[in-house]
């Protein structure tokens, strides 16, 4: 009966009505019941206590033997885990929910296990996968230790053959790599692979490249681990009968949320294609490879069910209802949302725990200081006229209303928490609202006429407006702006506003035609080390295109003025060029002093701390503060999710 | 809506008209051969009150978009940090806490506190202030009425400006929700009726055309309204607002996309006319008329349209409705005007969410206003619908 | 009527092809591509897709060759192996995404229909025979009031209701515990309690319509000769109008049949996304909003397609239902 049921899966709509009526005769004694008929599912209660060494479910399938026993499934050196409060108990679904269909949070949770990791507290990078690595020379070499013995989701052992294949047969084939990621190669030389031994691979560079670890750290790494025997088949290579367009093929079988036939290294393995839309469920590898200190295989947890929304409301409402377990995302966890979820945590069995937010600011306005219009070009590129802006924005009056009261003014700067800079001069200069001063600023940079309206014309006799682009999608920076119009104006400046779908502000923005725009203010913490967008125009930045093409490549394109070339030429030198932190973190000091001087961009406020919903049933998991959210180390992959339990209240 | 539209079009392609409207008609004007037609669809209008009343409303609704600047106590853009979701106010009339009969209008201020956990403001009223308030208030901000005449004459407004009055409570930024709403009524009410106007235009004279010829040319123009219909309106939408240039503002940009959706609108307009033209042309007086010499553009417009112009303006009244929803519907997409401009669609964006629903709920009063023009422009195409056809009573 | 038929079959070609080159054109018309929509997400999350990315995406999604290219492969790939292509954003063929949200579409559609003509029958019955009553007033505001209320407020309403005071996550389909779980009582019992709000919502937004058609037809019936004729002969009101007028009267009715599918498809997509319903509409919006081009053309394509045949089948079954449509011959 068990069977017949699983047999009708979830998609099976079509057979919706048939399978209706077919179960209710097949099985009429629970096709009347009125709760969950579970018994498809595998997601037995644990509750054994903490004495058996792999989950019961798996114990089962060795019993039927359906599979090796536990010491043939693990590395003879498996990754150690120390549990955050108490050994778990197996079993349990982590069901969480995703509002978008883009894949960033199972990145950031179930299929994020690479070479290396960031450690829990986001300082050091660590081993992972590799038992152990080196960085020879200076960062041009990379040498990892592979775990002997280690074993893919289908059984499938792991060596550095895995790696080699994906370097000769991947990365340099032309149709499947047309071109290296930058993150891999230095200076257009892409890296090469060598095997030193079955478990012993060497990842080498032309140069130095020291950000490399922290480039494959990432949520979205520049190439993933994988599997050698399983990718062959549908490999030119291997298989000369495939088609002309097997690359296309070949991309969609490595595609790790989707292909669920592709084994996997991660501690559970999808069961149906993320690109089903509206859910998707993992369950456990039962060849992980990470143990407790007791020796018991890892993951505790069974499952994890994500459920996708295409809108917000109903989302809120299920974790306020507590049937969301753990759960966090930039557009989704906001203050808005806060009221309606912190009324439910008593009922739903829930609470918010507070998550550090990695953003320097709440909004950075960006003028655009390559500006076509060389009236505007020159106008934007004057320190002064940036400073008189800066300093006729009444902050405070946008901390109070659009942030609910939370947070300081701050320029885009790097955050008060970074470890090797003091950011608070930088933070706070140009920041007191002061309309006398922005004016004596604004004559400084030489716009002292205003016509009988009061507008400030610019050196061609025009009124100076400004053009806003915001993108759709941050409402929040339309309401500061709109409280920003009347400060600017009564100083001469008309600010208007271009709202618009955040896809034309790309366009735009990489077509150069644009005044000014505002972003939100990543990267003031550790991320900054490997992508400094707000200190010198890089690829990521939104103030200055051609220059920042300068720096990336591409056309049309323009040379930076003496300081940021200066900026560039330190960042290449000692944080791209060295991978000793002390050197990178002394490098990074000097860019963004020069950052300081040059106030590139100006900022509204430090964000506020974010929160994420977290079920009380959820064990092990870190409390308040412990968490940031972060793409460049993505939280709460690196807090061994594998070690989180659910223990039944 | 669009459901909405093309089963009115269904209903004037059904079995009506044929039945001999001559016969009885000479009998009707027997009787009132003084009246005119537009006077008897006056009359049989009448007769649907509802329709009446519902008139009166969209009238009002007009006025208060023709008078906006003078209707609503403050600018949209005026807000207020102190007072973010500040609930609405009640307007009393008659104070009695001193014992006495006090006349004279007033509300109650705030006092409010924020919730750490949950970062909420908790407004109480404090019945122990009191804000007066009185009409034709001066001492608000001054604003030129149409963009021409320079006054600060406000319907109402509180006497010290510096104090809180929020009628209908106001929106995350403490910007008051009833000027808003009344300024939202001028871009909602008239945004889209050039393109409404152009559809219809087209819609009857394709149609005419169509109907009155038959043949290839209306198998051509079948084609042509079959094919149009059957393109979803969304993807149009978002297409349209993609390709319009960026640089112009959003209430001209919301324009020219409605201008360009009206040459896929009228199709529905235009099968309703055909069968009218189709079931008209048989008709003994249009074959006298043809006999006489009329040319087609004299038959058409002389003889055959004015025998549904009712028609044609009930129809014409019930597609506003439909474009103030599809208003909305643009908005909530994020596809339709967008802030800073203020229109029904727009202030129904802050009421989207379930926060709102359980936080703040009078931010969706815009939405009662959407009901209550649609409703009236309903019934009011409804009475003149139903008062049509004068002589089939 | 074979002829009428066959006739309008054909015309259909045209149309159809016709419409396979607007749906793509629409597409098209946005500046940029999926990979404008890529980049923009990514740089949101703070990671820049390089030249090196950009470069390799283009060459899998086959987004560099020309417009005219793109089309042709496009078209010969269904006509020749019913293959609608892949879906960028989902990474997964257009056929499959198809195949799971069509049939609840469908399933939400049909009880919408029904919904839908449970309510406007009684009341355009009722208004028409007795027109200008208060119950005429009270019963159409009702029915209009469903016009009148923009969806997604009534779907948010419901929602939050539904939570509040029900304990609901009305949000999709089913109830987390159920969706894993096999079909039994408790799983129909489920989907019910979540599926009759977007029926309600639906359902509501079409009634208006309905009942203002029954009851103008209704009315224009009744005024008929031979139902005065009829009434004259003394026979009961109640058969009276039950024999003949409504019958005529309900031609809309079947009309309804054809524009619904496509009303929900495409029209809906604001309940189905507030309420998150797995269904082709908001499969629609996301992939209009980030270019996924095949995906997008394919569902405008198959939802053309559908009105196309929707209008057919209706006028079809009018013909067959009314001799007079038949006889004038369209």
């Amino acid at each position: 009966m068990s069977t017949m049921q699983r047999a009708i899966s979830r998609k099976d709509f079509l057979a919706f009505g048939a399978s209706l009526v077919g179960a209710s005769f097949l099985s009429s004694c629970s096709a009347l019941s009125m709760d969950p008929d579970t018994k498809g599912n595998k997601g037995q209660r644990g509750g054994s206590g903490t004495k058996e060494k792999e989950a019961p479910m798996l114990a089962a399938r060795v019993r039927a033997g359906e599979l090796p026993p536990l010491e043939q499934r693990l590395p003879k050196n498996p990754r150690v885990i120390q549990p955050r409060d108490n050994l778990g108990t197996y079993g349990g679904t982590w069901r969480t929910v995703d509002a978008s269909t883009d894949p960033s949070w199972p990145w950031m949770t179930v299929a994020h296990d690479h070479l290396i990791s960031w450690d829990p507290t986001w300082s050091e990078i660590i081993p992972n996968v590799a038992e152990s690595f080196e960085i020879i020379d200076g960062g041009r070499e990379y040498a990892f230790k592979l775990r002997e013995g280690m074993r893919w989701s289908d059984g499938e052992p792991f060596t550095a053959d895995d790696l080699v294949f994906w370097y000769e047969k991947i990365f340099s084939n032309k149709e499947l790599t047309p071109v290296p990621p930058s993150a891999l190669q230095i200076n257009g030389e892409p890296l090469v692979v060598r095997k030193d031994g079955d478990y012993d691979v060497t990842f080498a560079f032309a140069q130095p490249n020291a950000l490399f670890l922290q480039n494959l750290a990432i949520h979205g790494p520049p190439f993933r681990l994988l599997p050698r025997h399983y990718l062959e088949q549908f490999h030119k290579d291997f298989n000369p009968g495939l088609g002309d367009d097997w690359h296309v093929s070949f991309l969609e079988r490595i595609d790790e949320l989707n292909n669920v036939d592709l084994p996997v290294l991660t501690a559970w393995v999808p069961k149906n294609p993320h690109g089903d839309g509206d859910r998707q469920v993992w369950e456990r590898n039962p060849y992980y490879w990470k143990v407790d200190p007791e020796g018991r295989q890892l993951p505790y947890i069974d499952r994890v069910v994500f459920t996708f929304f295409q809108d917000q409301g109903p989302l809120i409402l299920q974790a306020a209802n507590g049937d969301v377990d753990l759960y966090q995302r930039a557009e989704v966890t906001t203050p808005k949302n806060r009221p309606v979820l912190a009324r439910g945590q008593e009922k739903g069995n829930y609470r918010l725990i507070d998550v550090k937010d990695p953003n320097h600011n709440t909004m950075g306005i960006c003028l655009n200081l390559t500006h076509e219009d060389p009236v505007k070009r020159r106008i934007f590129q004057n320190k002064d006229f940036r400073i008189g802006l800066s300093h006729a924005i009444n902050r405070q009056q946008i901390i109070d209303l659009v942030h609910l009261e939370q947070g300081e003014p701050w320029q885009t700067a790097p955050r008060p928490e970074l470890p090797f800079y003091d950011a608070t001069e930088m933070g706070k200069q140009y920041t007191e609202f002061d309309l006398a001063r922005a004016r004596r600023h604004m004559e400084m940079a030489g716009l002292s006429e205003v016509d009988s309206e009061g507008r400030r014309l610019g050196p061609d006799g025009r009124p100076i407006v400004i053009t806003v682009l915001t993108q759709s999608r941050y409402p929040l920076m339309v309401d500061a702006l709109e409280l920003i119009k009347p400060t600017w104006a009564e100083i001469g400046i008309e600010l208007r506003i271009d709202n618009v779908a955040p896809e034309l502000v790309s366009t735009r923005l990489d077509a150069n035609q644009y005044d000014c725009t505002c972003d939100s203010g990543e990267l003031g913490y550790m991320g900054m080390i490997s992508d400094p967008r707000w200190f010198f125009a890089t690829g990521g930045s939104s103030y200055a295109p051609l220059w920042s093409r300068w720096y990336e490549g591409g056309s049309p394109q323009e040379e930076p003025p003496e300081a940021m070339r200066r900026q560039v030429a330190i960042y290449r030198e000692m944080v791209v060029g060295n991978p000793d932190p002390e050197v990178q973190y002394e490098g990074m000091r000097q860019v963004i002093e020069i950052a300081k001087e040059e106030f590139w961009t100006m900022g509204i406020s430090l964000p506020p701390p974010t929160y994420a919903i977290v079920s009380n049933r959820m064990k092990n998991v870190p409390g308040d503060n412990e968490m940031w959210l972060a793409f460049k180390c993505p939280y709460p992959a690196v807090t061994n999710i594998c070690q989180y339990y659910i223990e039944e209240g | 809506m669009a459901s909405e539209t093309s089963m009115s079009g269904l209903s004037g392609a059904g079995p009506v008209a044929g039945d001999g409207p001559r016969s009885t008609a000479e009998r009707r004007r027997e009787e009132d051969y003084s009246a005119s037609q537009a006077r008897l669809v006056w009359r049989a209008f009448l007769r649907h009150r509802l329709a009446v009343v519902a008139g009166v409303v969209v009238i009002l609704l007009y006025l208060v978009a023709c008078f906006a600047e003078f209707l609503a106590p403050y600018s949209t853009e005026k807000f207020n940090e102190e007072y973010p979701y500040a609930p609405p106010q009640r307007l009393h009339i008659l104070d009695r806490s001193g014992g006495g009969w006090d006349f004279g209008l007033y509300v109650h201020g705030y006092t409010s506190s924020r919730d750490p956990e949950t970062l909420e403001i908790n407004y109480t009223v404090d019945e122990s202030t009191k804000i007066p308030v009185r009409l034709f208030d001066r001492s608000a901000e001054e604003y030129r009425m149409w963009g021409l005449i320079p006054t600060n004459l406000h319907l109402i407004g509180p006497v010290d400006d510096s104090q809180p009055m929020y009628l209908l409570g106001s929106d995350r930024s403490g910007r008051d929700l009833l000027s808003r709403l009344i300024y939202g009524t001028r871009v909602s009410m008239t945004i889209g009726l050039i393109g409404v106007a152009m559809a219809f235009i087209l819609g009857v004279v394709l149609g005419g055309i169509s109907g009155y010829f038959g043949g290839k040319t209306d198998t051509l123009i079948q084609r042509l309204v079959e094919f149009l219909m059957s393109i979803p309106t969304l993807p149009l939408w978002l297409g349209l607002a993609a390709a319009v240039p960026g640089d112009w503002g959003p209430l001209k940009r919301y324009f020219v996309i409605t201008v360009i959706l009206a040459t896929f609108a009228w199709t529905d307009l235009a099968r309703v006319t055909r069968g009218r033209f189709l079931s008209l042309r048989v008709e003994d007086f249009i074959t006298a008329a043809h006999l006489d010499g009329n040319r087609p553009p004299r038959l058409i417009f002389r003889h055959m349209l004015p025998l549904f112009t009712s028609h044609l303006i009930a129809s014409l009244t019930l597609s506003i409705p439909a474009m103030i929803l599809a208003e909305t519907a643009l908005s909530f997409l994020g596809l339709g005007l967008q802030a800073p401009v203020v229109s029904w669609g727009v202030l129904l964006q802050d009421a989207q969410n379930v926060q709102v629903v359980a936080t703040a709920p009078w931010l969706m009063l815009p939405g009662v206003a959407v009901v209550v023009a649609v409703l009236s422009l309903n019934f009011v195409g409804d009475g003149l619908r139903d008062a049509a056809d004068p002589y089939k009573q | 009527m074979v002829g009428y038929i066959v006739r309008r079959v054909v015309y259909m070609v045209p149309t159809v092809f016709l419409i396979s080159v607007v749906a793509f054109l629409i597409i098209a018309l946005p500046p940029g591509d999926y990979l404008t929509t890529l980049v923009t997400q990514m740089r949101a999350q703070g990671v820049e897709l390089d030249q090196g990315q950009l470069a390799a995406l283009q060459q899998r999604y086959g987004l560099g060759e020309p417009l005219h290219v793109q089309y042709l492969k496009w078209v010969s790939a269904i006509v020749t192996d019913l293959d609608f292509g892949q879906s960028f954003q989902f990474n997964r063929p257009v056929a499959d995404l198809l195949a799971q949200r069509l049939p609840i579409t469908i399933v939400m559609a049909a009880a919408t229909l029904v919904f839908t003509w449970i309510v406007a029958f009684p009341i355009g019955l009722y208004s028409a025979v007795r027109q200008y009553s208060v119950g005429d007033y009270l019963f159409t505001t009702i029915g209009f009031l469903g016009l009148a209320i923009p969806n997604f407020l009534i779907a948010l309403v419901l929602m939050y209701l539904g939570y509040r005071f029900f304990g609901l996550s009305v949000g999709g389909l089913f109830s987390p515990a159920y969706a894993e779980a096999g079909w039994n009582l408790g799983k129909v019992v489920d989907l019910l309690a979540h599926l009759w709000v977007p029926v309600v919502v639906l359902g509501t937004a079409g009634t208006a319509g309905l009942i203002r058609v029954l009851r103008n037809n209704l009315l224009d019936e009744l005024r008929k000769p031979y139902v005065v004729a009829a009434r004259a002969r003394g026979i009961p009101e109640r058969r009276l109008v039950l024999k003949y007028p409504l019958r005529i009267a309900m031609n809309p009715f079947v009309s309804t049949i054809g524009w619904i599918l496509p009303a929900l498809v495409s029209g809906e997509v604001i309940v189905a996304q507030v309420l998150s319903l797995p269904t082709t509409g908001p499969l629609l919006l996301s992939a209009l909003l980030s270019q996924d081009m095949y995906l997008a053309g394919s569902l405008i394509l198959i939802v053309s397609v559908l009105t196309v045949i929707g209008t057919l089948v209706s006028d079809i079954a009018l013909a067959w239902l009314d001799p007079r449509v038949r006889l004038r011959g369209m």
